[in-house]
């Protein structure tokens, strides 16, 4: 009986134990040489089902938005669907920050090999810190908060898609709804009870109802200005001051603007060119633009070489010579 | 500098041949506000003078700015001749003075707005075109037009009507060559102003629509809600045809059911000519042309019209349409541009695709209401329609739901039996085609706001008088 108590006392004992951190994976970074992302170290296995948030601590000198990548055992590259976008905050301590991202991100599964973090502005200054633990009422808040204000920066998928804010990855909209939804209940409840008649309780609710209901639109639109404030920020930082061709130049990808510029000065004006390129970018759409009158054309004498040197050696083989070259990797050949 | 008087010169010429013909449209004084009326003149003129570029581009003469300038000039002496015999050719610098003064609500409000404008207008004026579409499509078209002086007619031509999606109508490419041939260059950047004075034409029509049958307050708290949609807001900013088309399709929405309130012919016809633009703008004018010939139709059997001014009015409201949409449909014809895939209907998948049913019903309630786009606007929609569904048969409350309803159905269809499926499942179209109806979604709550806000009195109360 009394080694069944003691047992029983120990176990109750190790719970809090258990609460406080000896179920939790703690991984650091490293920083490769030469790299623009830190690495978290060593190679893990964690099993994203039961390891669902993620708390990284990170010391930064400049704050900037930032990525964090992971590599699963179903699909062991970093890419950008198994990513999450944040925030670093200048701070001369660790700072936490909490995400949960099972419930963030439907690619958290499976076991997670790796985790990497992607500094958009700089790596100079930073030092991160991370634990994987299972998810508590307190980290999902954190976690929730901190995704709730995550900038959404207008992309090329803006167009069709906005996703708005969301709280631990579910829409701000449907936490609006049930907001609306319970409050218009009470609200109509307290009326009924007040006047013992629907008709009345609906009329004098109605008008109570409409006004939480635009007040929760308007609380969200708050939310809405704050990217828009962000974004004004941002393009503000990316344009001032640029002439239009540093503008054309900015919203391309890499020194392709500048390497089409190039090609315009070399290639006769209204020619047709072919264009060599990997398929991972509108370079085809953005060369037809930026370049016409000078067109593609499959067969046309000139040919636009952009990191496409395996590509370009069949055409070498056939009798292309090498036009001009830009910089390693892209040049121009002709017929 | 010299290129923003240039600009300011490439908005004034369309504004003032739009105002031309609106001042023989709408001759008497004080019908319209003046701000009403300059906003429907830009989209009006603009409207008007793409098309004239493209009859000047179809009869092969070049496109530059003189011979655009003596085209415009010859359509519009007719129009001029008449308002200024007539003398309807003005503005009343009274209402511009006489302005109620604001409350403190009103003024956070309108510098809520303001702010709106500015962003819009900022992300505009900041950086060249830089959408997909745009690059790829429209604005491509544009500078094609602009360097080559012409429409590129030469069929076998990689660049035939300016590359890209060649069965897209030329109006939004045609004003943007415009402005390439006023600022007498190539700039990417500055044309992008047109993007901006549509939202801004699209806030002062919904407004002056909102405040005809509202009070100020709820007229300008109205038109905040309208600029708190985020897709509509971005693409405001972006240079797609779907905003442009957005604003030609609720403008004409709104006169039409003024038509309907004031009984007024001048406004059946200006909503005639806006949907007409809205079909020379977007391929999906066609189909919202339809819905307001449905929702016209709806009207005179509702009001019992007489069956002979009943189609006399419909078929001078698509006579006037057709001004805007037929030379392209000839033209197309003419040249056998290919329809879209996409547009070829699919009749005989009627029972087929019924696979699809629930497929597009879950697409729609899931983009609508658990997205950024709309804020929770279809949300309120629900609310609204829920608490004010005892006078959803009044004439004011009947005709926006029932453009609403249409539109869901009409483009519920599209999905259902055209390969435009293909689009809803990526993602890529819903959202857009969403996007037109939600300046009317808006005036649907809007024009409610009033009477839930400030309801009747109760039975045994007494009765206030409503503001009008």
């Amino acid at each position: 009986m009394e080694r069944k108590l003691l047992f029983t006392f120990l176990f109750v004992l190790l719970l809090p134990f258990y609460a406080c951190g000896w179920n939790q994976i703690n991984i650091s970074f490293s920083h490769p040489a030469n790299t623009p992302y830190f690495i978290g170290q060593p190679e893990c296995n964690i099993d994203g089902e039961e390891f669902t948030t993620i708390i990284l601590r990170i010391k930064a000198e400049r704050g900037g938005p930032a990525r964090l990548f992971w590599a699963t055992n179903f699909d062991p590259k970093m890419n950008e669907p198994k990513s999450l976008s944040f925030s670093i905050d200048s701070s001369n301590d660790f700072k936490e920050y909490a995400f949960n991202l099972r419930r963030q991100n439907p690619y958290w599964t499976g076991f997670i090999g790796q985790v990497l973090i992607f500094p958009d502005e700089t790596t100079e200054g930073l030092e991160i810190k991370a634990t994987a633990i299972h998810d508590d009422i307190i980290t999902n808040l954190k976690s929730g908060w901190r995704e709730f204000f995550v900038f959404e920066a207008p992309q090329l998928r803006s167009v069709n898609f906005i996703y708005g804010p969301k709280v631990n990855g579910v829409s701000m909209n449907l936490y609006l709804y049930y907001l609306a939804i319970i409050s218009a209940a009470f609200i109509l409840l307290s009326a009924f009870i007040k006047s013992q008649n629907i008709a009345v309780a609906l009329k004098l609710g109605a008008k109570k109802t409409i006004i939480i209901c635009l007040f929760l639109w308007l609380a969200l639109d708050a939310r809405i200005l704050l990217d828009q404030a962000r974004t004004v920020r941002l393009d503000f930082q990316t344009f001032y001051g640029k002439s239009l061709e540093e503008k054309r130049a900015a919203i391309t990808l890499g020194d392709y603007y500048d390497f089409l510029k190039f090609a315009d000065a070399k290639i006769p004006r209204g020619s047709g060119f072919n264009l060599l390129f990997l398929p991972q970018y509108y370079y085809l759409e953005k060369a037809n633009y930026y370049l016409y009158p000078t067109h593609y054309d499959k067969k046309g004498d000139y040919v636009l070489v952009y990191n496409a040197d395996d590509q370009a050696a069949d055409y070498i083989k056939a009798g292309y010579k090498i036009l001009a070259v830009y910089k390693k990797g892209e040049y121009i050949l002709k017929k | 500098m010299i290129d923003y008087f240039k600009l300011f010169f490439a908005i004034l010429y369309p504004t003032f041949i739009g105002f031309v013909f609106l001042s023989v449209f709408i001759p008497r004084k004080d019908v319209l506000s003046n701000m009403e009326k300059l906003a429907l003149s830009f989209l009006i003129g603009s409207g008007g003078l793409s098309l004239v570029i493209f009859l000047l581009g179809a009869c092969k003469i070049k496109l530059i700015l003189v011979n655009i300038l003596i085209g415009s000039a010859i359509i519009l002496a007719p129009p001029l001749y008449l308002s200024l015999k007539n003398k309807t050719l003005t503005i009343t610098a009274s209402s511009w003075i006489k302005i109620k003064k604001f409350t403190w609500f009103e003024l956070i409000l309108l510098a809520l707005i303001f702010i709106r404008v500015s962003f819009v207008l900022f992300e505009n004026l900041s950086k060249p075109v830089i959408s997909v579409d745009a690059f790829a499509n429209w604005s491509l078209r544009a500078k094609a037009f602009f360097f080559d002086s012409g429409l590129l007619l030469n069929q076998k031509g990689a660049f035939f009507l300016g590359g890209g999606a060649v069965f897209y109508p030329l109006n939004i490419p045609l004003v943007e060559t415009w402005i390439f041939n006023v600022l007498g260059y190539w700039n990417d950047e500055l044309i992008k102003i047109i993007f901006g004075l549509f939202f801004l034409a699209l806030i002062t029509i919904f407004y002056s629509a909102i405040r005809r049958v509202s009070a100020r307050p709820v007229a300008l708290f109205s038109t905040y809600l309208l600029t708190t949609l985020p897709l509509l807001v971005h693409h405001a900013t972006i240079e797609y045809a779907d905003f442009p088309l957005s604003v030609y399709f609720t403008a004409s929405a709104l006169f039409l059911l003024n038509y309907f309130d004031s009984k007024n012919n001048k406004y059946l016809y200006l909503s005639a000519i806006l949907a007409g633009i809205a079909a020379w703008t977007k391929t999906e004018g066609v189909p919202l042309l339809l819905i307001n010939l449905v929702v016209l139709g709806i009207f005179y059997i509702r009001s019992k019209q007489e069956l002979l001014a009943a189609a006399k009015n419909i078929f001078y409201y698509i006579l006037v349409a057709l001004i805007f949409k037929l030379p392209w449909s000839i033209f197309n014809w003419a040249y056998h541009i290919p329809k879209s895939i996409y547009q070829q209907i699919e009749y005989e998948k009627i029972f087929i695709n019924l696979d699809r049913l629930p497929v597009i019903l879950s697409y729609f309630y899931n983009k609508m209401f658990f997205y950024g786009h709309w804020n929770i606007a279809w949300f309120v929609f629900v609310v609204v329609l829920i608490l004010s569904f005892n006078r959803l048969k009044e004439a004011r409350f009947f005709y926006p739901f029932i453009y609403i309803l249409l539109f869901l159905l009409a483009f519920g269809t599209m999905y259902y039996i055209t390969e435009n499926y293909v689009w809803l499942l990526d993602g890529t179209t819903l959202n857009r085609n969403t996007l037109l109806i939600m300046p009317l979604v808006i005036f649907f709550i809007a024009i409610n706001l009033q009477d839930l806000l400030a309801p009747p009195p109760l039975s045994g109360q007494p009765k206030k008088k409503r503001k009008k």
